[in-house]
């Protein structure tokens, strides 16, 4: 039980840091309020009116490519974890890593070469 | 280190045909020269010039090397890899050296199918064979884990390949369906795993199989268990309650595509449900497997099965576009083919495994015929088949023989396995499902012999019209042709060799 107390720390000082920062602004910062400034934020995009507007279709294109080889970088996790260990036993683990990241880096080039990762 | 590396040469024509993967999509992008297109509002794109004949080229010598590699460890003793995730057994390899033979002609299909844009091919090639490599692996894992991760992969690559013709909206309609309905049933199929897991505190079938046989059960979570997973396979086979997405998907998709579905999907599920019920939910008796005690899984299997031939052959009645005609068509062979596993026995799953092996060849041959006709006429009315055998003779007559064959008449390939496999069930005494499965030889008879009379009919065609052929000749396809009829007649009339194999690895297996 003793081991979880420094993850309660953490939380008792994020909620402390949280509560603090709040009402620092409230009763310290300037208060100009207008009609842009008190209207939903919503990540930039207008926060009301239709939501089917038309995207360009190049923004799912490198949305996706960077969905992908952001989620390889979790396969990296358990290896390197793992990796010390298995390494004294044999070398399968770093060339199997290496076959990985060999696949990883035909993918890229086949994007780069098709111009997906192009604009215009 | 060793164990390893001797794994790896264990599983040689998978690692072969990832490879494959990899160099058709190196293949594509190998050329440095520029190709300049102008687009409909006049805007100029420049993009690398594709090569499909090397794409082409490299994707099918690829997938050779893979069979050779596939034969060569066909007569290995049984032996599993890699902490006995894999299971390399007769049976696995047999039916690898299906999936892969079904991959080689299914490519060639794409390399010519007029329906993908050159740009295209080195992707539908690439997919294609991913495909198949997730279902070789599929047809020798006994690991759930791994078995789970192949499944997704042939999901994911369907998925792709379904919605190849970005076009089409029947291509598109057919994508998203499968989509949907592949990821309500992964998530059953790992509640299923899980279940089972529950039961036999291991992820490995082996393991699992030991404890459903030691210990006593509740009926009830066997049945969910076995369900769960049932319904994940049953879409794969398009069986009785999930078969309505089946030729959907089967007219939307390319006819590559198509002819995959048909062929390699099924047989990759048809191995897994062997698994299923053999490996796990049946105990070892000697020349037969019992089910488990009180667990009556088979009569619901012989149930599936008279359903899915019986509505199967009704809808395929009533179709009037070829592919979907074909599609129906399947479903009620799948259903012949299944009515072999409930009987457990080694002669019932010899005759599915026969069986199955030689609907894929002549299906293959059907699509392949039927791809170049609606390719050449840009339209997949059944009309479409009229006078062909007048017009296109060595095509026309091909194409009737699979048919034919489909239709379970001799001395073609296709009645041997139906005779086979409807002697198992007489055998079994499973009366009631013989008379079944012979009403609807004849129901499939009604079809097939509409569909060979519109290749002979003439009546219909303007007289200067019935020596003018539909297509040119294509040597490549003739050749492809007649490698796949060969089996489809020879196997008709001598059919011991490949029967007397399937024993043979029946009865090495450790199942």
């Amino acid at each position: 039980m003793t081991a979880y107390i420094p993850v309660l720390a953490l939380m008792g000082v994020a909620a402390a840091i949280g509560t603090i920062v709040l009402l620092l602004t409230t009763f310290l910062g300037p208060h100009r309020p207008n009609k842009k400034k008190m209207s939903v934020y919503e990540c930039g995009v207008p926060p009301i009116g239709d939501a089917r507007r038309r995207v360009s279709v190049k923004f799912y294109l490198v949305a996706i490519l960077f969905l992908l080889f952001d989620v390889e970088a979790i396969f990296f996790f358990p290896w390197a974890v793992v990796y010390k260990k298995y390494l004294l036993i044999n070398a399968f683990i770093l060339f199997e890593m290496l076959f990985f990241v060999a696949i990883l880096l035909v993918g890229y080039v086949y994007i780069l070469k098709k111009g997906a990762l192009e604009w215009d | 280190m060793l164990s390893e590396f001797r794994s790896l040469a264990i599983i040689s024509p998978e690692l072969m045909l990832f490879a494959t993967a990899i160099l058709t999509l190196l293949a594509d992008i190998s050329s440095r020269a520029k190709a300049t297109a102008r687009g409909r509002d006049g805007s100029e794109t420049s993009s690398y010039e594709t090569r499909p004949h090397l794409v082409a080229a490299v994707a099918l010598l690829g997938l050779a090397a893979a069979l050779i590699l596939s034969f060569r460890t066909f007569s290995m003793a049984p032996t599993e890899v890699f902490s006995r995730a894999l299971s390399i057994d007769p049976v696995s390899q047999f039916f690898k050296t299906l999936l892969i033979f079904a991959g080689i002609i299914t490519v060639l299909q794409g390399s010519m199918s007029r329906e993908i844009h050159r740009t295209e091919k080195a992707e539908l090639h690439a997919l294609l064979v991913l495909g198949t490599l997730g279902m070789c692996i599929m047809t020798s894992a006994v690991h759930f884990l791994l078995l789970f991760l192949a499944y997704e992969m042939v999901g994911i690559t369907g998925y792709v390949l379904a919605a190849f013709k970005r076009r089409s909206g029947l291509s598109s309609e057919a994508g998203v369906k499968l989509f949907v309905h592949g990821s309500l049933t992964t998530i059953l199929f790992a509640i299923g795993i899980v279940m089972l897991y529950g039961i036999g505190k291991s992820f490995n079938i082996l393991d699992i199989r030991g404890q459903l046989a030691g210990a006593a059960v509740h009926t009830g979570y066997l049945w969910v268990a076995f369900g769960l997973i049932f319904i994940a396979l049953a879409g794969r086979l398009a069986v009785f309650p999930f078969h309505f997405l089946a030729p959907d998907i089967i007219e939307g998709s390319p006819s590559p595509v198509s002819a995959y579905f048909c062929v390699s999907s099924t047989i990759a599920a048809m191995a897994f449900a062997l698994r299923l019920c053999i490996h796990i939910f049946s105990v070892k008796g000697d020349l037969k497997w019992v089910h488990l005690p009180g667990f009556e899984w088979p009569d619901l299997i012989t149930g599936v099965a008279a359903v899915t031939m019986t509505i199967g052959n009704l809808t395929a009645l009533y179709q009037t576009n070829l592919k979907r005609l074909i599609g129906y068509s399947c479903i009620a062979q799948i259903g012949y083919i299944l009515m072999g596993i409930p009987v457990l026995t080694h002669a019932g799953i010899a005759a599915v495994l026969f069986s199955l092996a030689t609907y894929g060849i002549v299906t293959l041959g059907t699509f392949f015929v039927i791809q170049m006709v609606t390719d050449h006429a840009g339209s997949e009315k059944i009309t479409i088949l009229r006078g062909l055998v007048w017009r296109n003779p060595y095509e026309g007559v091909a194409l009737c023989i699979f048919l034919l064959s489909l239709a379970g008449l001799p001395p073609l390939v296709g009645f041997v396995g139906r005779f086979y496999v409807l002697g198992v069930v007489v055998r079994e005494k499973l009366y009631w499902l013989s008379i079944v499965a012979a009403i609807n030889w004849v129901l499939g008879l009604t079809y097939y012999l509409s569909m060979i009379r519109q290749v002979f009919a003439s009546d219909r065609l303007a007289p200067g019209e019935r020596s003018q052929p539909v297509m040119a000749a294509n040597p490549v396809a003739q050749f492809t042709l007649a490698v796949l009829l060969l089996p489809t007649i020879v196997l008709g009339i001598y059919w011991d060799p490949l029967m007397n194999y399937i024993t043979r690895s029946l009865g090495a297996v450790v199942w």
